[in-house]
C-alpha cells in the first residue's frame, strides 16, 4: 500500500491553492453557484466522475476501486457566512462573505484526499463516495442531498467528515480530537406564541396580561434542564427572541418567543420538546391565556459510532504520533448536520486542530478575523484517505 | 334668578352644530392648529376676548362680570385621537383621526356654557376663565398652560371639568352625573427599564449572562409590587406594556427592553411604586450577574376633587337634574386625566356626564372607532358647568 502522509504532503501545495481560491468566493447557505462550479471544476480536472446539482449544488463524486468492496463516503462542507472579512490575509474574500468557519478548507481537503485516492484507485477494495454539501450553516444541506439520493447507487456503507478550526480549544496544535460517541448536540428551534387578551394598560382586569404569563414562561422553562433532565445529561433550553406590544401603557394580545434547545441524545431532546408545551400550556391556560407552540427538530445529535472510530483511531496512528490523538471528553452543544449521515450509516466526525498562537491564528469561529493554519491541511486529507483506505481494507 | 337649563336647552341645537362642527377636523397631541383657530372664532363672534397659543396651541378666554368677585376655571380639552372613524355618522372625521374620547362635545359644552354665561356678565360677580387645552391623550395640554401662566391674570380660585361618554359603565350611566368627593382618576406614569445581559451562542449560555432569563424573574417579581408591596385597600397598577429583545432564535442577546405604565390613586403610593420598581430591578438583575437602566417619568398626578367644592357643586348639579341622576363614583378609575395638574393647584371638581344610549345603539367605549356620543344630553353639561360656575362665584364673592 502507498504512503499516504507522503503523497498528501506533495501535494500540500494544491489544497493551499484550492482553499485560497474558495476563500475569495464565499457564498452562504443553499446558494454557491461559484463555489460549486468551482469544485466541479477540480474534480473533472482529476478525472473523477461527479454529479452536481444534487439537492440544488450539492456535488456527489465517486472513485470505484479496482477491487470489490464496501462504499465509505467523505464529507465536505462548502458554505461560508454572511460576516465581512477582517483578516487582513492577501487573499481575502471582498464580497461581504467570509469563510469564517473554515469549510473553504474542508472542502480543499477533501479535493487533496479526492486526488490521492483516484490516483490509487485500482488498489481501493471498495468505492469512496465524495460528498460536497452546502447550507451546514443553515438551513442543512446534508438532510436534502440525503433525501436526494446522495447515498445511494452505490449505497454508502459508512462515513467520515471533519471541522477545522477551535471548536475545541483543549486541542493543541497539530493534534486531532476524536469521540467515540455522542459528541455534538442537537439544533432544534421553538416558537411559542403566548396569548392573553389585550386591553388597557390601566384596566388589567378587562383583559389577560400576556407579559405577566411570558414572565412565569421565561422562569419555568429554565426548570426544564435544573429539574427535569438528567444532571449528568447536557442540555440547554434558551429563549433568543422575545416581542410584544406596541404601547407602554396598553397590555397586548400575545406575545411571541423564540428558542433553541440543544441536547445530546434523542430522549433529552424529545423530552424538552414535550415538556416545553406541557409548561407552556399548564401556565398560559391556568392564567387564562391560551399558547400556539411549534418545535422544530432541525440536525439531531452527531453521534459517532464507537467501532468504527476505533479502527479510525488505528489508522491516524499511521499519519501522526499517537500522543497527538486526543480523546475528547466534553461534547459541544454546537450543532452540525455531518448527523444526519452518522444517522444512516456508522463513521465518524472528528476534529483537525486549526488554531496556531504563534502564528497568532486565534480567533474563534465564525469571527470575522478567522483564520487556520494551512500547515495541517496535508494531515487532514491523510486522515481521510487512511481512514477510507483502511476502512474499504478490513470490511 | 337666571334659569340656566332652559337657556342653554333653548342653543342645544348650537352646542351640536359645534360638536359635528369640530368633529370633522380632529387633531391630536399639541399639533391641533384648525381647532384652536374654530375655537378662537367663536369666542370672537361671541365677543368674549381670549389669549392665545398659551403653552402651545392652549387658549384662555374671560367673561369678566360687572362686580367684584372671584374667578373660577372653566375647562375643556381639545384634541382627538388617531383613531381611524369607523361611525358612519354623516359628519365622520374622513382625515384619519377621530373625536374618540369627545373632546369635540367637550368644547362645545363649554361653547355653550360660555355664551349663556357671557349673557349675564352684566350681573354677575367675578369673572369665569375658559381653558382650551391641547394634548390631554398625551403627552399633556395642561402642566404647559400652567407653567405659561394660564391660572394668572386674573388669578384662578377654583377649577371645574366634566368629561363626557363612558369611563364609569355601569355606575354613571345615560344621562347622569358623576361625581366624586376625592381621588377619581389615577396618576399616569410611565417607566423603562433596560435588562443589560452579555450576550453569546445560545447554545453555551454558560459564557454569557442571559438577559431573557433575568426579564423572566423582573416581571413576575414586579407583579408582587401590588400584591405584596402596596396595601390592599389603595388601588394600584404595574403593567408593562412592551416587552423586546434579541435579534435570533438561537443567540443570547445583550439586553432585553421593557416599557410600562405604573397607576395608583395616592400619591405616597404612587412615590413608592417608582421606587420598589428600581429595587427589584437592581436586586435581580445584579443577583443574576447582569444590569439595568431604570428611567421612570412621573406623568400625570393622581386626580383629587375637593370634597367641600364638590359638595357645593352637587347642589348646583341639583338644579339642573333629578337628583336620582346625580351619582356619587366609589371607586376611581385607574386611567389618568391631565386636568388633575389644575386641581393640585386650585381646589375644583372634574365630574362625567354619562353620554353613551343603549337605546340609540351607543354603546361603545372610548378609544374605540364607533365611539359616539348622544348629542341630546350636551345642554346638560353645558348647563351644570354654568350653573356651578355661576353659583359658586355667587357664594364667595
Amino acid at each position: 500500500m502507498f504512503d499516504v502522509a507522503k503523497e498528501l504532503k506533495d501535494i500540500q501545495q494544491d489544497i493551499v491553492k484550492w482553499r485560497r481560491d474558495l476563500h475569495q468566493i464565499p457564498e452562504i447557505g443553499l446558494e454557491l453557484p461559484k463555489t460549486a462550479a468551482y469544485v466541479s471544476e477540480q474534480l473533472t480536472k482529476l478525472g473523477i466522475e461527479h454529479i452536481t446539482g444534487v439537492a440544488g449544488y450539492g456535488i456527489v463524486g465517486l472513485i470505484k476501486g479496482g477491487r470489490e468492496g464496501k462504499t465509505i463516503m467523505l464529507r465536505a462542507d462548502m458554505d461560508a457566512l454572511a460576516i465581512k472579512e477582517e483578516t487582513g490575509l492577501p487573499f481575502a474574500s471582498t464580497n461581504g462573505n467570509m469563510h469564517a468557519c473554515g469549510h473553504d478548507t474542508h472542502t480543499a481537503m477533501l479535493l487533496g484526499a479526492a486526488k490521492i485516492l483516484n490516483k490509487y484507485k485500482d488498489e481501493l477494495k471498495g468505492n469512496v463516495k465524495l460528498i460536497f454539501q452546502p447550507a451546514e450553516e443553515g438551513p442543512g444541506g446534508a438532510k436534502p442531498m440525503i433525501d436526494a439520493g446522495a447515498m445511494e447507487n452505490p449505497k454508502a456503507d459508512a462515513c467520515l467528515g471533519l471541522h477545522i478550526g477551535v471548536i475545541f480549544r483543549e486541542l493543541k496544535e497539530g493534534q486531532i480530537g476524536v469521540h467515540y460517541g455522542n459528541i455534538m448536540a442537537c439544533l432544534d428551534s421553538f416558537k411559542i406564541r403566548v396569548k392573553g387578551k389585550g386591553c388597557h394598560g390601566a384596566m388589567p382586569h378587562t383583559g389577560v396580561d400576556p407579559v405577566a404569563i411570558t414572565g412565569q414562561v421565561i422562569s419555568a422553562l429554565q426548570t426544564i434542564v435544573s429539574r427535569e433532565i438528567k444532571p449528568t445529561s447536557p442540555a440547554v433550553v434558551t429563549i433568543g427572541k422575545l416581542h410584544g406590544g406596541s404601547a407602554y401603557n396598553v397590555i397586548p394580545d400575545y406575545i411571541d418567543i423564540e428558542g433553541t434547545a440543544r441536547a445530546l441524545d434523542n430522549e433529552t431532546r424529545e423530552k424538552i420538546a414535550s415538556s416545553i408545551e406541557s409548561i407552556v400550556a399548564g401556565i398560559t391556560k391556568g392564567m387564562h391565556g391560551d399558547y400556539e407552540y411549534s418545535y422544530t427538530f432541525g440536525y439531531p445529535p452527531v453521534v459517532n459510532n464507537a467501532e468504527f472510530t476505533k479502527g479510525f483511531v488505528e489508522s491516524a496512528k499511521k499519519i501522526m504520533p499517537e500522543e497527538d490523538i486526543f480523546e475528547i471528553k466534553e461534547p459541544t452543544m454546537g450543532g452540525e448536520d455531518m448527523a444526519y449521515y452518522l444517522n444512516m450509516v456508522p463513521g465518524t466526525f472528528f476534529f483537525l486542530a486549526g488554531g496556531n498562537e504563534e502564528k497568532g491564528i486565534t480567533y474563534p469561529h465564525h469571527n470575522s478575523r478567522f483564520d487556520v493554519d494551512e500547515d495541517v491541511f496535508w494531515k487532514g486529507s491523510a486522515l481521510m484517505v487512511q481512514g477510507a483506505v483502511d476502512w474499504l481494507e478490513n470490511n | 334668578m337666571i334659569d340656566f337649563v332652559d337657556e342653554i336647552k333653548t342653543i342645544q341645537h348650537e352646542i351640536v352644530s359645534w360638536r359635528r362642527e369640530l368633529h370633522q377636523i380632529p387633531e391630536t397631541g399639541h399639533d391641533i392648529p384648525n381647532t384652536a383657530e374654530y375655537i378662537k372664532k367663536q369666542l370672537k363672534e361671541m365677543g368674549i376676548p381670549y389669549k392665545d397659543n398659551i403653552g402651545g396651541l392652549g387658549i384662555a378666554a374671560v367673561i369678566e362680570g360687572s362686580f367684584a368677585g372671584k374667578t373660577i376655571a372653566m375647562r375643556a380639552d381639545m384634541d382627538a385621537l388617531a383613531v381611524e372613524e369607523k361611525t358612519e355618522l354623516p359628519f365622520a372625521s374622513k382625515n384619519g383621526n377621530m373625536h374618540a374620547c369627545g373632546h369635540d362635545a367637550h368644547m362645545a359644552m363649554l361653547l355653550g356654557a360660555a355664551k349663556v354665561l357671557n349673557s349675564h356678565k352684566a350681573e354677575m360677580s367675578g369673572k369665569i376663565k375658559l381653558i382650551f387645552q391641547p394634548a390631554e391623550e398625551g403627552p399633556g395640554g395642561a402642566k404647559p398652560m400652567i407653567e405659561a401662566g394660564v391660572l394668572e391674570d386674573p388669578k384662578v380660585d377654583a377649577a371645574i371639568s366634566i368629561h363626557v361618554g363612558d369611563i364609569f359603565p355601569g355606575v354613571v350611566n345615560t344621562g347622569n352625573i358623576g361625581i366624586c368627593y376625592g381621588t377619581v382618576q389615577a396618576c399616569l406614569d410611565r417607566f423603562k427599564i433596560k435588562i443589560k445581559g452579555k450576550g453569546c451562542h445560545g447554545a453555551m449560555p454558560h459564557t454569557g449572562v442571559d438577559p431573557i432569563t433575568i426579564a423572566g424573574h423582573v416581571i413576575n417579581a414586579l407583579q408582587t409590587i401590588v400584591s405584596r408591596e402596596v396595601k390592599p385597600t389603595n388601588p394600584a397598577v404595574v403593567t408593562i406594556g412592551k416587552l423586546h429583545g434579541g435579534s435570533s432564535y438561537n443567540i443570547i442577546p445583550d439586553y432585553v427592553e421593557l416599557e410600562g405604565t405604573a397607576r395608583a390613586i395616592d400619591q405616597g403610593e404612587r412615590e413608592k411604586i417608582a421606587a420598589h420598581i428600581e429595587s427589584i430591578v437592581a436586586g435581580i438583575t445584579r443577583g443574576m450577574q447582569g444590569d439595568y437602566e431604570y428611567e421612570y417619568i412621573f406623568g400625570y398626578p393622581p386626580m383629587k376633587n375637593d370634597p367641600e367644592f364638590t359638595k357645593d357643586m352637587v347642589e348646583s348639579i341639583k338644579k339642573v337634574v333629578d337628583e336620582k341622576d346625580i351619582v356619587e363614583i366609589i371607586e376611581p378609575t385607574m386611567g389618568g386625566e391631565d386636568f388633575a395638574y389644575f386641581l393640585l393647584e386650585v381646589p375644583g371638581t372634574y365630574m362625567y356626564l354619562g353620554t353613551n344610549n343603549p337605546e340609540k345603539g351607543i354603546v361603545y367605549p372610548q378609544h374605540n372607532a364607533k365611539f359616539d356620543v348622544d348629542e341630546d344630553l350636551l345642554w346638560k353639561g353645558g348647563a351644570v358647568m354654568a350653573q356651578g360656575a355661576w353659583d359658586w362665584l355667587e357664594k364667595n364673592k
